[in-house]
């Protein structure tokens, strides 16, 4: 099976073998799996591994395994197809030509921009996927608008960490040290093994979040690395022996990381020096954390108080202590603060920017930074009328896209004006993946585009809802490209993905945006050259696509064709270092230092106190809480007493996508809600049995799993469910409000700076019912 | 000379139920969607003990190889010796195969409960 490092081979029978990483489509955050794609006749026969790849080491994930039932499925779009406006909502797509596609859409581009203004132009980009690249430029330097939205409400997915991480941190995303970076992997003499690995609200083996390769825990495991597990949750890595589990509360995480800043300073546990050079605020830090004594946060999170002393020890004592930071920092009004406390806990155990801690990348790498640079295309009135920008400044400032929820608001209402073309990179926001009040959103969508550009792989509810225009994309297989993990916010590791076969006329997204850019901002876009009369020149285009990745790696001494011969790119071989606040590495002006405007970590945030947010990290209980004081007054905590967590992952699925996939959707074939035995026997459920889950937002239906890895009184709730073999008009649009898991979620809960909703924990009821439809 | 026997071990403890082997088989062997190469059976999770510390869990999963995987990759298989694409996969690395020998020899290397399949 091992075919040698050459990135392509042809076999005698004429098999062909093409080595590449593996991003998106299908769904996946920039993991970089090594592959290899076998084809014969130009089919895809199957995806096998590649040995040679340091941290995949020739594994690969059920949902690439399964790539030949996506790339063949009935149900995927396979040329562009538009539909008229009055037929929205209906199955009447018509094949038409990439030409007249880009004839007619470029048209309205020109008339929106000059007849609104080009902030009358929205672009909404899917989460994790090639397009988080891709779709700043589109809508910067394409599109040439300021309006560039992931709809989640309070931007509830990553990017509230990246900030924070720049706010307080002063560097890119730091993570765990799986050694990724380092050619010699764990047996690296530069590295050292994680005694301990604070997994905190994340699942990393299913998820994979923003490119960490999760089963790097099972190898360190192996290796002797032992677990902490904070999670409302017992997960199948803190069940092993020899692991500790911290079951919170949901929500409640603020005040245990408070607690055991508290437990660190009263037992004079942690790393002394590190503490005294480099976190400001210190003292501010100590007193605040003063007022949560070990007793009180064992109440606020349920979580026992020798077990908060057990952790709080290990971590000030033992080393080195690695971090995984998941999904439930940024779904949590309070996460603002917990992200705080967490990078200020992993600076006590002394884990910033050392072996077998957390590693540091700079604040954009590559194409992190070229996609920045787009902005730039815009005039300083155009990039000024970003909707929520100037009501929201400790988002707009990590940010650069809209504040979400001001988003539908704006659709809503049309203040300060009408959103009246959209662009949907990828997103299926209707199904329950990010936007809150899904039905609020599909109703302000229809009322206020005027004219819709849908860039997918199959027809969704969110396509057949609004879409005028559908542009098929291809997958990681069918497109020349690069993954980096982080998205260039810490570039562990970076591969190039080398096209394998051509399916119909799908395009990739950067290749979407070398057509239209080519045509509607040559200046930006200079890579690409149209063909006689405007007309579409493939064979352009794939040079254009070479030419553009080869202007992207030249600042590292490469172009696209010799990345394709190394076949991969870890910093840890070209000059890596730890500890770069030492050495001036991570400061702009070259000074030691962290990135921030006091040049340390900053438990006291200069920057949220500018913006009308306390300085320090605080415990806020959440506002749909049955715990919460006016909750128990008004009856409400009664009425919802349960408190329902969701967004976890499955093997089965990215988040909305692969429940078309037969293999896939064998494995988990019907949204679940898991509950303790206990919880399950008070609402008189059984295992399999159709729940309804509502509060006072909305409800969903959910077959029932009866588990005893939730206490009694949590439930978890799958996302991301709609039914892609159900009628998809409207207003069944796939079932896509049937199981939506997101019509709980109240709209713009969120925090001061205008980051975390509370997707991860809202209080609700349970009721049995007969099926998905009947009661 | 009696003909070769062959088997797949599985570290358990570490083996994720990551489904990757089950869809490798099918990829593999071409089956219908009703059909199975490997197939994975959960144990678990369940807490160990009485009073116990919330620490003790149960909580496996065994990739159980089909009479189809052995076919293939038993005593005379068409694929008899060479490497499973499902141990290739495999995202926590903890399925091995080889001959009997070989994989009683490999499971004797490890000091934590194994799974041998004979094949």
């Amino acid at each position: 099976m091992a075919y040698g490092k050459q990135w392509r081979t042809e076999l005698e029978d004429g098999t062909v073998v093409t080595r590449s990483n593996t991003w998106s489509p299908p769904g996946s955050h920039p993991v970089g799996y090594g592959v290899k794609v076998v084809t014969k006749d130009g089919e895809l026969i199957r995806i096998e591994g590649d040995d040679d790849n340091p941290i995949t080491t020739g594994r690969v994930n059920a949902m690439n395994l399964a790539l030949r039932e996506y790339t063949y499925a009935p149900d995927r779009v396979i040329y562009p197809m538009k539909r008229a406006y009055e037929d929205r909502g209906k199955d009447k797509w018509e094949r038409t030509t990439w030409d007249e596609a880009l004839d007619t859409i470029c048209e309205k581009v020109r008339y929106y921009q000059n007849t609104y203004g080009p902030e009358s132009i929205v672009c909404f980009g899917g989460t994790g996927r090639e397009a988080c690249i891709y779709y700043y430029a589109l809508t910067f330097s394409v599109l040439q608008s300021p309006n560039c939205c992931y709809t989640q409400s309070g931007w509830s997915c990553y990017g509230p960490r990246c900030s924070i991480a720049d706010y307080v941190l002063g560097a890119g995303y730091p993570e765990l040290d799986y050694a990724g970076h380092l050619p010699g992997s764990y047996q690296d003499p530069a590295y050292t093994l994680s005694k301990w690995v604070v997994v905190w609200g994340k699942e990393p083996l299913p998820s994979n979040g923003d490119g960490f390769f999760g089963h790097c825990l099972v190898d360190m495991m192996k290796l002797g690395t032992k677990i902490i597990s904070i999670d409302p949750r017992i997960t199948w890595v803190g069940a092993h022996d020899g692991n500790i589990n911290l079951q919170v509360r949901p929500q409640t995480d603020a005040a245990l990381a408070l607690g055991l800043i508290n437990l660190m300073f009263q037992n004079d546990e942690y790393d002394h020096e590190f503490v005294e050079n480099w976190i400001y605020g210190v003292d501010e830090l100590k007193e605040r954390a003063a007022e949560y004594p070990v007793e009180k946060v064992a109440e606020i999170t349920t979580v026992p108080a020798e077990k908060i002393e057990q952790v709080a020890h290990i971590i000030g004592t033992e080393r080195p202590i690695g971090w995984a930071w998941g999904l439930a920092f940024d779904q949590n009004k309070n996460g603002v603060q917990l992200s705080q406390a967490m990078i200020i806990l992993a600076a006590m155990a002394g884990s910033i920017d050392r072996p077998g801690g957390l590693t540091l990348g700079p604040p954009s790498a590559l194409l992190g930074k070229w996609r920045m640079e787009q902005r730039g295309a815009m005039t300083d009135e155009v990039w000024s009328k970003r909707i929520g920008a100037e009501a929201w400044p400790g988002l707009s400032t990590g940010m650069s896209t809209t504040q979400p929820d001001e988003t539908l608001n704006t659709m809503e209402t049309h203040q300060p004006y009408q959103l009246r073309m959209a662009w949907f990179n990828s997103s299926n926001f209707l199904a329950p993946t990010c936007s809150a009040q899904p039905k609020r959103w599909h109703d302000a969508l229809c009322e206020s585009i005027e004219f819709c550009v849908v860039q997918d792989i199959m027809q969704t509810p969110t396509s057949m809802a609004v879409g005028d225009y559908f542009l098929p994309i291809s997958t990681w297989a069918e497109h020349d490209g690069i993954v980096l993990t982080h998205y260039g916010r810490n570039t562990v590791f970076m591969g190039p993905m080398n096209k394998a076969l051509t399916v119909g006329e799908a395009k990739s997204d950067i290749e979407i945006c070398l057509m239209f850019g080519a045509r509607l901002n040559p200046e930006w876009w200079p890579w690409y050259k149209e063909g006689e009369g405007g007309k579409l020149d493939l064979d352009n285009l794939a040079e254009a696509v070479v030419q553009f990745f080869s202007d992207q790696t030249a600042e590292l001494g490469f172009d696209f064709n010799e990345f394709r011969e190394m076949g991969l790119y870890q910093p840890g071989a070209h000059g890596f270092e730890y500890e770069k606040y030492e050495k001036g590495l991570l400061r702009f002006d070259g000074e030691p230092g962290f990135n921030t405007i006091t040049g340390q970590i900053e438990a006291y945030s200069i920057l949220y106190e500018s913006w009308g947010e306390d300085p320090l990290p605080y415990y806020y209980e959440p506002d749909y809480s049955p715990y919460r004081p006016n909750m128990i007054e008004n009856g409400a905590a009664r009425q919802f007493p349960l408190i329902s967590t969701s967004g976890s992952r499955r093997y089965s699925s990215f988040h909305s996508e692969h429940r078309h996939v037969p293999s896939l959707r064998q494995i988990d074939p019907w949204p679940w809600v898991q509950m303790n035995p206990a919880t399950a026997e008070k609402y008189g459920v059984t295992d399999g049995d159709w729940c309804e889950v509502y509060n006072m937002f909305g409800q969903a239906r959910f077959k029932a799993e009866i588990t005893p890895v939730l206490k009694d009184g949590i439930i978890n709730c799958a996302h991301g469910w709609w039914f892609p073999e159900q009628d998809g008009e409207e207003p069944n649009l796939f079932g896509v409000f049937k199981s939506n898991f997101n019509q709980l979620v109240p709209h713009m809960d969120i925090g001061k700076l205008g980051f975390g909703a509370p997707y991860k924990g809202v209080m609700c009821n349970i009721r049995r019912v007969r099926s998905l439809d009947n009661d | 000379m009696a003909d070769q026997k062959y088997a797949l071990l599985c570290d358990y403890t570490y083996f994720s139920g990551n489904h990757a082997a089950e869809i490798a088989c099918k990829e593999e062997f071409q089956l219908p969607i009703d059909q199975w190469g490997i197939k994975e059976v959960e144990i678990g999770p369940f807490k160990k003990g009485e009073g116990c510390d919330g620490d003790a869990w149960e909580w496996s999963y065994i990739p159980v190889p089909t009479s189809i995987f052995s076919e293939w990759y038993g005593t005379n298989g068409k694929k008899a010796g060479q490497r499973p694409l499902a141990c290739q996969v495999e995202e926590s690395a903890s399925l091995y195969y080889g001959t009997l020998e070989e994989m009683q020899a490999k499971m004797a290397e490890f000091d934590r409960p194994m799974v041998l399949f004979q094949l």
